[in-house]
């Protein structure tokens, strides 16, 4: 059946007129479209933001019961501070970001493991374009699905306890709101850079992770005194600044001493230049290996 | 056209490619013969820029593959088809690719119709048979209407039908003046599929030309012989560079000289001929001999150690 109906069909499939294929060419926004296609047609990104989404709201959700429980946290402090918003915030980006790491992560080693990369890269032989264009896809999808998170756990810590809702004008509060969303996207690319080098899925978690849960956690709390010079490069705590109060600052440098502070945007830039060294660095891999 | 100049892949010190020249041309089907791990896959996956050479360079239609701003519509590739993600489907696999060139889904469903995938172009990979896997990479491959296509082991797990079908496609796409480069293993897919065959062995061309004249060159003349006169007819055919072998009283194999010239021979010294058969090479005996010659050649010319000792090394390879 098949070679009766499909032998004359070479024909029509080759001879069809040309127009449909003038201007086929490759260009950066349609790399970047063919990412987003692809993103999209995995299961897995849509299991990944949904716990993502999860984690972020649930734990503010956790965080403002226990507020209503306990009220004398409230004490002392003003509504809608950034001291309450980040009370509030804070939790779900401790678990939160890891659901960001796998799904960014999986761009890449995804299709190592796959081998569809091989598919990517004989349509764009350039090569650097995919990496270009998964940055901008992780990115773009990370931070607008944070940032709707975030809103969705003020919204309902808002409607658990009033005092909670953030006051806008109050020092801190926009950067504290915006700054859970800056994180988990620059940590996303972190992990999209360390699975473009390793191009390994479980390789690049669990570094990843090990890195934001243990390792990192490990440096801070052992008292060493070189450390102090090591502890403000971190990446996921020098990262974390960028959704930090002054206060929180303050007091982490007590007990976990540091040679300088580089503060809540300064540390953004810290991990902003992880990031930027890991993707040059993915970037002169993927020019020069044999894919 | 496919250009290669001095084309060499080593991966650390094995050489997979040794310094090969060849062109492919347009408007024939191109067969690359070779056994295992000759260099087939690897000479493929330098041509569309996968793996880089480690010294000379390939060009399709003058222009190094990674130069080109709309490779889908210059080369059309098959190399594997497992390059795909098994979570998509057919369908989104497809457009992924197309999207990276700005190419419709209305050619997305064309090659999709063109491969026989109607049926399964929403199922996931996953789920597909290594002949739909191949349909699929065929589909991919036409999907930007390539002037060349390269395909690798095209019918490895196709069913006869699909055999059939593929090799109906590359002869009308030859046809139409493309240029068709396709390797297989199945040598007498190759003499019915290819015009033209570049032979592989051991990372060097060993053979090209037209598939005819190569299985003609490759295969020594065969002529058998039946007569109460063997013993005498052999003595008398007997030279410098003829062989011959007696399988059983009264018949001979004579290697060398024609049936014309065997003949003649027999005729001149009065002898009686019973039979006189000249047999032909088939494309897998000229096969074997040529990668055979490759081997004797690559274990003599190491230049290192007892000859013996190279031989068993080749083989342990």
């Amino acid at each position: 059946m098949t070679a009766t109906t499909t032998a004359p069909a070479p024909a029509d499939g080759a001879r069809r007129p040309r127009s449909t294929l003038d201007g086929a060419r490759v260009t950066f926004p349609r790399v970047v479209r063919a990412e987003w296609i692809k993103l999209w047609s995995l299961r897995s990104t849509y299991w990944t933001l949904g716990l993502a989404v999860v984690l972020l709201v649930g734990f503010a959700a956790i965080g403002a019961i226990s507020v209503k429980e306990f009220p004398e946290q409230l004490e002392g402090q003003a509504d809608g501070s950034a001291a309450l918003v980040s009370s509030l915030l804070q939790p779900g980006l401790i678990i939160g970001p890891l659901a960001f790491v796998v799904l960014a992560a999986l761009t890449v080693t995804g299709e190592y493991a796959t081998g569809s990369l091989r598919s990517t890269l004989t349509a764009v032989p350039t090569r650097l374009p995919v990496l270009a264009a998964k940055v901008v896809v992780v990115a773009a999808v990370t931070f607008v699905v944070t940032t709707v998170a975030t809103g969705l756990s003020l919204l309902l810590g808002g409607a658990i306890v009033p005092a909670l809702a953030p006051d806008w004008n109050a020092p801190d509060v926009p950067r504290i709101v915006l700054g859970g969303p800056l994180y988990v996207t620059a940590l996303a690319l972190f992990a999209l850079a360390v699975g473009a080098l390793l191009r390994n899925t479980a390789a690049t978690v669990s570094l990843v992770i090990g890195l934001v849960l243990v390792i990192e956690n490990a440096l801070n709390l052992i008292p060493w005194e070189p450390l102090e010079y090591v502890r403000p490069l971190l990446p996921a705590t020098a990262g974390a600044a960028i959704a930090s109060t002054p206060e929180q600052l303050e007091q982490m440098g007590e007990f976990m001493p540091v040679a300088f502070q580089p503060g809540p945007w300064g540390g953004y830039g810290i991990l902003l230049g992880w990031v930027a060294v890991l993707l040059v660095a993915a970037a002169v891999r993927l020019r020069t290996r044999d894919a | 056209m496919i250009e290669a100049q001095s084309l060499t892949k080593r991966y650390g010190r094995t050489t997979a490619v040794d310094d090969i020249s060849f062109t492919v041309r347009p408007g024939a089907v191109t067969g690359f013969l070779g056994p295992n791990g000759a260099g087939k896959s690897t000479t493929m996956r330098m041509v569309v820029g996968l793996d880089r050479p480690s010294h000379g360079s390939v060009t399709v239609s003058g222009t190094r593959y990674d130069r080109m701003h709309a490779p889908l519509t210059e080369v059309g590739a098959l190399l594997d088809a497992k390059a795909v993600h098994p979570g998509r489907t057919a369908r989104q696999h497809l457009r992924t690719l197309a999207a990276t060139h700005g190419i419709g889904t209305k050619r997305v469903n064309e090659v999709i119709e063109l491969a026989g995938l109607g049926s399964v172009a929403n199922k996931r990979v996953k789920g597909f048979s290594l002949g739909m896997g191949q349909r699929l990479g065929i589909a991919a491959a036409l999907l930007g209407d390539p002037h060349t296509l390269i395909l690798d082991e095209p019918v490895n797990g196709l069913d006869p039908e699909g055999v059939a079908w593929v090799r109906t496609l590359v002869k009308h796409l030859a046809g139409e003046g493309r240029t068709v480069f396709l390797s297989s293993h199945l040598m007498s897919e190759m003499a019915v599929t290819a015009d033209h065959l570049l032979v592989i062995g051991r990372g060097r061309i060993v053979e090209q030309g037209p598939v005819q004249d190569v299985i003609g060159r490759a295969t020594r003349t065969t002529v058998r012989v039946r007569s109460p006169h063997a013993t005498e007819l052999a003595a008398l055919l007997a030279g410098p560079d003829v062989v011959v072998e007696a399988p059983e009283p009264g018949l001979l194999e004579v290697h060398g000289p024609n049936a014309a010239a065997v003949g003649e021979i027999a005729a001149a010294a009065r002898l009686v001929l019973h039979e006189l058969t000249p047999v032909s090479g088939s494309l897998e005996e000229a096969y074997m001999s040529l990668t055979a010659d490759v081997v004797e050649y690559r274990s003599g010319g190491d230049g290192q150690g007892s000859p013996t000792d190279l031989t068993a090394t080749e083989v342990a390879r």
